[in-house]
């Protein structure tokens, strides 16, 4: 792996509610290595969107708190960054997609603008004597931007292939097709030049024909900038096609994590064997589909055994005494089970 | 397929006209939305036909006019040997025999009523039955979804998201149904849960002799679930035939495009990847003339933006509507 970027070490997040604390991420250990593409999957409550938050520092303040570890950028803690820093990180060095980006995007703002406005705090960032101009202060404010700001616009919505983006630059997010959002999202997000970039369910709201070319692009983007991908995504599909490392969580832990070849043709944990069985590929020809017995525990009752064992076919005596820690089990091949360690 | 189709539209047509703004005077530039034009389709007695296609095909819309939920603007349907759309036709005898289960089970159910009240309510409303034989039948129901009788009693906030599906299907099944219509059945649903309720469907079908009309934009979903397919774009049929012909031989370049796009769980064969697809669905106000994936496609010339191309057949059961479909074979 090259240059770790991002390192979680046994960190745990835990959100407040009325029913008590909801163990979200309980001591996840995982690194994200410079230029990979790393794809979360898990299904929902699995805690897969919770660590993307919290690799942008974007856990909400209120209900959640990290109740213990670390997560760090760079081998800097994100958790003692001071407000003004972490708006420093945020955009420059880390970004985020969302899934739907008719609710992430400014309703009232040209595409243009709202581009514009990425691109002048990047400078800004860099220089911040530069005399550029931002958004008017009034919110109703047309902002005419200059023909210098303008023609970056269009370079980064060339980038993300949007057609004719002389015209896109004046649209507002409704005029635009839901696949051109998500592409106008990603070049928003593209145009401080962060070095990863979060994509929490990218495509989810999607068709698939608009999803493969979101896809493709996330993929080419990877190639050509060097970014690094975050992809969280409940579809081991989607995962299987474009990322480079998977990462399966389950109950807010990581269970397995692996190479994309070796997850799809050698799972080792058995939710991830369940996962993959669950899958339908092909006509049935009499096939059963084999799904995974039981439902997901209760996250808000803490327990020293691992999470799957009542819906595991291998639960062993062991299982419902202590947790599992993360066993090698292959080159670069982790998987948290009791069948590969003790 | 020799025998006579469970459920059969002829040149179904359903469509809207949206009127921009109150001025009285825009409404000379009325605009039409043909969310269905013009298609034909069979549902074989004690099979699936899955309907596939993308958001905006219409897929949703011929659902809801087959079910008689909307009235159709044009064409016929046929149910159980009549013809069903239109006046004299008793509502409820057909709702008897033909059931629909939605997406999203939560807005499906009603919140306030136990379980047992939700999947009675048919009986109820359909059936002559007294009460002690809804009872009996809803408890049936029930039990044929895998649920146990102490589901009875709860409301659907008690429920997991799996068991809410279950519920909506034990409600479709309780008046012992011939059709089941399921509009994206276990697209809210994580991938353990689908598979569940996949299972189930694929075991109450045999064990009932069940016929269902699947809409979904899950090609693995359809593939897995359907014995014919038809494949929409914009509004009409491109494609229909067999599942198993149509995934291995597909003729149709949109209906390519979607199986390519279609993300498959295999890391060595990233097709995903290699899909050449672009653009997105047509406006449905403002489609293009001529063939309507004529924009998208690669293999169009300027016959595609001059004629519809009509559903050729290609194979036994199998037909596809392109001009070019010795480009495909």
């Amino acid at each position: 792996m090259a240059a770790t970027l991002l390192e979680l070490s046994d960190f745990s997040v835990q959100y407040a509610t009325s029913r008590g604390k909801v163990r979200a991420l309980d001591s996840v250990n995982l690194k994200i290595g410079k230029e990979e593409f790393v794809a979360l999957v898990g299904e929902s409550g699995c805690g897969k969107t919770t660590l993307g938050l919290a690799a942008i520092g974007l856990l909400p303040p209120r209900s959640a708190t990290i109740a213990g570890g670390s997560i760090s950028y760079k081998g800097v803690d994100l958790s003692k960054l001071k407000p003004g820093e972490m708006q420093n990180y945020r955009g420059s060095e880390v970004a985020m997609i969302f899934q739907e980006p008719l609710t992430s995007l400014n309703p009232l703002r040209r595409v243009g603008e709202q581009i514009a406005e990425a691109i002048v705090l990047r400078i800004k960032k860099r220089d911040p004597t530069s005399k550029v101009k931002g958004a008017p202060r009034f919110p109703g404010l047309r902002w005419k931007l200059s023909p210098g700001l303008k023609s970056e616009v269009e370079q980064m919505l060339t980038l993300v292939r949007i057609p004719d983006p002389e015209h896109i630059v004046d649209r507002y997010p409704f005029e635009l097709s839901g696949g051109m959002r998500q592409r106008a999202m990603i070049a928003m997000a593209l145009s401080q030049q962060p070095e990863l970039l979060v994509a929490d369910e990218p495509t989810t709201a999607l068709d698939v024909t608009t999803q493969a070319q979101v896809l493709k692009l996330m993929k080419e983007i990877k190639d050509k900038l060097g970014t690094t991908i975050m992809l969280v995504t409940h579809d081991l599909a989607v995962a299987s096609q474009v990322a480079d490392r998977v990462v399966v969580m389950y109950a807010g832990q990581v269970v397995e994590e692996a190479d994309v070849r070796e997850v799809f043709s050698n799972p080792k944990h058995p939710y991830t064997q369940g996962l993959l069985s669950c899958i339908p590929t092909g006509t049935r020809d009499g096939k059963q589909l084999t799904p995974i017995k039981g439902t997901i525990p209760d996250l808000t009752v803490k327990k020293d055994s691992c999470l799957f064992q009542p819906r595991c076919p291998y639960a062993m005596e062991v299982c419902s005494k202590k947790s599992p820690s993360l066993f090698e089990v292959g080159k670069d091949h982790r998987a948290a089970c009791f069948l590969y360690g003790k | 397929m020799a025998s006579e189709p469970l459920m059969r539209t002829v040149e179904l047509r359903k469509y809207y006209t949206s009127t921009r703004g109150v001025n009285p005077l825009s409404r000379a530039k009325e605009k039409v939305v043909k969310a269905v034009d013009g298609v034909s389709i069979n549902i074989p007695e004690g099979r699936t036909l899955a309907v596939v296609g993308e958001s905006g095909c219409g897929k949703t819309t011929l659902a809801r006019t087959m079910a008689l939920l909307i009235p159709p603007t044009g064409g016929e349907i046929y149910f159980d040997g009549r013809r069903v759309d239109g006046r004299g036709v008793s509502d409820r005898e057909v709702y008897r025999k033909l059931q629909m289960v939605f997406q999203d089970p939560d807005s499906s159910l009603d919140p306030r009523m136990r379980v047992k009240e939700t999947i009675a309510e048919p009986l109820r409303g359909l059936t002559g039955m007294n009460g002690s034989e809804v009872k009996a039948a809803a408890m049936e129901s029930l039990q044929a979804v895998g649920l146990s009788a102490d589901f009875a009693d709860r409301y659907p906030k008690q429920l997991s998201g799996g068991q809410k599906q279950r519920v909506a299907i034990a409600r479709a099944i309780s008046t012992k149904p011939k059709l089941l219509i399921l509009d994206e059945p276990t697209s809210a649903l994580d991938a353990s849960v689908q598979a569940q309720i996949l299972n189930l469907l694929v075991d109450l079908q045999r064990r009932y002799s069940l016929s269902y009309m699947l809409i979904t934009h899950n090609i693995a979903v359809a593939a897995y679930l359907s014995d014919v397919m038809a494949v929409m774009y914009a509004g009409t049929v491109v494609e229909r035939g067999p599942t198993s012909e149509i995934l291995r031989k597909p003729r149709h370049p949109y209906t390519l495009a979607l199986l390519e796009s279609a993300p498959k769980p295999d890391p060595l064969n990233r097709t995903l990847l290699e899909t050449e697809i672009s653009g997105e669905v047509p406006s449905a106000i403002n489609p293009p003339p001529g063939c309507k994936f004529n924009p998208r496609c690669p293999f169009a010339e300027s016959i595609c933006t001059e004629q519809v191309p009509p559903l050729t057949l290609v194979a036994e059961g199998h037909d596809a509507a392109c001009h070019f479909l010795g480009k495909t074979a």
